[in-house]
């Protein structure tokens, strides 16, 4: 076995063991520390940056430096030679200048020996990539550590899209969980005023069945009562002729005086009773106003 | 020849079962005349008496009309009714129409007429 298949042995295995390990990750955070763990057993370098564009907006940047913490920034500013390579999308290759370095890293510039700055781009379904590597003349990068570069940065860009869709996808269920509850805070209030309703309609029904009952007590007391009298006026009339002067003075008129008289005291107690029931509707109604 | 008829009226007020008795007399409508003001009365006398026409008032104290309609029932006596009433209301005139015997529904005041009206439509029957 010669040197160079040993080494891409040893590299492929390095790089399954990441990607198992990246399979397993639930958090961006956590994508982070577990590639910054593998990196340097893959290639050489002083300073990893992966940009990710997602519809041309920024989404997110990872930077990685050798033995240091990685640095994961939402709505990162690109570099200039990011805006670059998005816009020319031709890879390249250069010496480093100490502006190329973001904020943060370029403190260590002094400490590596004639830096050179890789950059490539490439495109996956909806998101834009770009990622640039720095190495300088002891820790060199080389063209043959392409191949499980790209397969890095698309193991990540994936892993790191998934996280962010089912973060998303969280995040809708519990907007929904908030609306169920709240249709359903809705639905108790509309089941409240629907049962308040009812028992309006319960309350009306009985006081409508009340007073009915007086209106056909009052009808009935009209129509039989004080007809009574008056029909026996009008009977008497009827049969008047049937009679002679005398007998008439001496028989009839004293019933048809009495019928009258009788007719007069029912009357009474018709009106004051339809007042009556008149003025206990109107009690009633102003009750429940 | 018609067969004369013989009628009970029954009605509270004894004033009406005067006027009514006196115009059934003058369209010679009866042979022969009964009066009660007291409907509990007429209940136990009506086998005695076996009136062919009873004349029913329907607002009445102790039994009313309809408590005496239902006593008929029960007695199954079909003696045929007519009521004479007072009363207008429509509800009355409806809740008649449950009664078979019920023959005619007649609101007061009565007279010649009315009276000779009914004469003439039972005349086919007796």
């Amino acid at each position: 076995m010669n040197l160079s298949s040993a080494k891409y042995r040893i590299t492929y295995e390095a790089f399954s063991k990441l990607s198992g390990s990246l399979s397993k990750v639930e958090s961006v955070e956590e994508l982070g520390i577990v590639a910054n763990r593998h990196l340097k057993y893959l290639f050489n370098f002083k300073m990893l940056r992966i940009v990710m564009l997602f519809k041309n907006e920024t989404a997110v940047s990872f930077t990685f430096l050798k033995s240091k913490e990685p640095k994961i920034v939402d709505s990162d500013e690109l570099l200039d030679y990011e805006k670059q390579l998005f816009k020319v999308k031709i890879p390249l290759l250069r010496a480093l200048n100490t502006t190329d370095l973001p904020g943060h890293a370029t403190a260590l510039y002094e400490n590596w020996n004639k830096p050179k700055l890789w950059g490539w781009h490439t495109t996956s379904g909806e998101r834009e990539i770009c990622f640039s590597l720095i190495s300088d003349d002891t820790e060199s990068f080389n063209h043959s550590d392409m191949e499980i570069l790209n397969l890095l940065v698309d193991n990540i860009t994936s892993r790191y899209f998934q996280i962010y869709l089912s973060q998303q996808l969280k995040t809708k269920n519990l907007r929904l969980k908030e609306a169920i509850t709240e249709i359903e805070l809705k639905n108790t209030e509309i089941e409240r005023i629907n049962n308040n309703q009812q028992n309006i309609i319960f309350r009306r029904t009985e006081e409508l069945h009340f007073k009915n009952k007086k209106l056909l007590e009052l009808s009935k007391l009209n129509a039989h009562d004080l007809r009574e009298p008056l029909t026996r006026i009008l009977g008497f009339l009827e049969i008047s002729e049937l009679y002679t002067d005398e007998d008439l003075r001496k028989s009839i008129l004293p019933k048809l005086k009495e019928s009258a008289l009788e007719l007069d005291l029912i009357f009474r107690r018709v009106v004051s009773q339809s007042e009556q029931t008149a003025s206990n509707a109107n009690l009633i109604e102003n009750g429940y106003d | 020849m018609t067969k004369l008829l013989k009628i009970m009226l029954v009605d509270d007020q004894k004033m009406a079962n005067f006027i009514n008795k006196k115009l059934i007399e003058v369209t010679d409508f009866a042979e022969s005349i009964i009066d009660y003001t007291l409907p509990r009365t007429a209940l136990s006398e009506l086998e005695k008496e076996k009136p062919d026409l009873i004349f029913l008032d329907l607002n009445m104290p102790d039994i009313n009309g309809w408590s005496f309609l239902d006593a008929l029932k029960e007695k199954d006596d079909q003696t045929r009714v007519v009521i004479v009433t007072s009363s207008t209301s429509d509800l009355d005139k409806e809740k008649a129409q449950n009664y078979n015997q019920v023959i005619d529904f007649l609101i007061k005041p009565l007279n010649k007429n009315i009276i000779l009206d009914l004469k003439n439509k039972l005349r086919p029957a007796c």
